[in-house]
């Protein structure tokens, strides 16, 4: 019989266990993804501009928005450029990393190359687009974020003047 | 088995909901390890165990449930039941950022906790069910402990309570 009663005990005990464990899994779970969702990166409209007129060379405004409850480190930035959506170059110099405080949001300049040279001629008719991806860390999150970017820039024939 | 000489049986009642409550709390049991275990939930829980635990989980879990029930057939279906229920409880964990409305409900998200919740529960049935055979052949001395009322000893309150009702 107190075998009986203690095979119910250690049943009622582990499951106690698993009934906080498993809740605290879920909490943990939503919690991540509810981070992974609030850090925003959008283009900044009207920012871009060629810097020279052969359409080699141009700049655009990236926003990074972080409203999530962590701090927010952007590690790599790969982004395309995109004409009519074919591939035309990217920002190949990289951009240097930085620290996003949770609340934050910092404009970054991020300059592209174009390398695609048959359709260079294109840039200042084309659709113009961004994609790629950006690595995020959030503190106290292991598991990187690598936030998928795609977004229209529409036609920009603007050259900046030296 | 030292519990059972001097002991005292139970009520069938009582039993009965000893044995249901048992069973919810190995389910929330299985379904802790499944989520912890789950490939689909590693890097965003903390601990994450080994994919072994798939296996060795439902086959304890099982185990301390066949040491309690004495019907081979109920035995059986509660310990698959405990395996289905568990499984749907990891898929509802996954789906469960689209219900809060964190993520938006998309068809490949549904997609993807089924199949992780199917895969699971296929996974863990076999071991329950090696689980349950051992539980039932170990534990043949408790069930009778606790059911049979050819036991020595002055009977529990709960049956003197019922004796004093009938005499009444």
């Amino acid at each position: 019989m107190r075998a009986f009663l203690a095979v119910i005990g250690v049943s009622f005990a582990v499951g106690a266990a698993g009934a906080w464990t498993l809740a605290d899994a879920l909490s943990q779970y939503t919690s991540t993804l509810r981070t992974f969702t609030e850090l925003e990166i959008d283009y900044q409209p009207g920012s871009f501009v060629w810097l020279d007129p052969e359409f080699s060379h141009g700049r655009a405004t990236v926003v990074f928005n972080n409203g999530s409850p962590s701090n927010a480190r952007i590690d790599n930035i790969n982004l395309n450029l995109l004409f009519d959506g074919e591939f035309a170059g990217a920002n190949y110099d990289g951009t240097d990393g930085f620290t996003l405080a949770r609340g934050e949001a910092r404009a970054v300049e991020v300059e592209f190359r174009v390398t695609t040279l048959s359709i260079q001629h294109r840039g200042g008719s084309s659709t113009l687009g961004l994609s790629g991806s950006v690595v995020v860390e959030f503190s106290g999150i292991e598991r990187e974020l690598a936030l998928r970017v795609r977004r229209t820039i529409g036609p920009v024939a603007t050259v900046e003047e030296p | 088995m030292s519990g059972v000489r001097g002991g005292r049986f139970l009520a069938r009642p009582l039993y009965v909901g000893l044995v249901a409550a048992q069973w919810v709390a190995l389910v929330l049991a299985l379904a802790s390890v499944n989520v912890h275990a789950s490939g689909a939930l590693r890097n965003y829980v903390t601990p994450s165990i080994s994919d072994g635990y798939l296996l060795l989980a439902p086959f304890v879990l099982a185990g301390l449930l066949g040491a309690t029930v004495s019907s081979a057939r109920l035995l059986i279906a509660l310990a698959l039941a405990m395996c289905l229920v568990s499984a749907i409880i990891l898929g509802a964990v996954i789906y469960a950022p689209a219900w809060l409305g964190i993520t938006a409900r998309a068809v490949s998200l549904q997609n993807y906790a089924s199949q992780h919740a199917l895969f699971v529960a296929l996974w863990t049935v076999l071991p329950a069910l090696f689980g349950c055979a051992a539980g039932h052949y170990l534990g043949g001395e408790l069930r009778r402990a606790a059911t049979s009322s050819r036991q020595q000893g002055p009977p529990a309150w709960w049956d003197r309570l019922h004796e004093g009702r009938d005499d009444a």
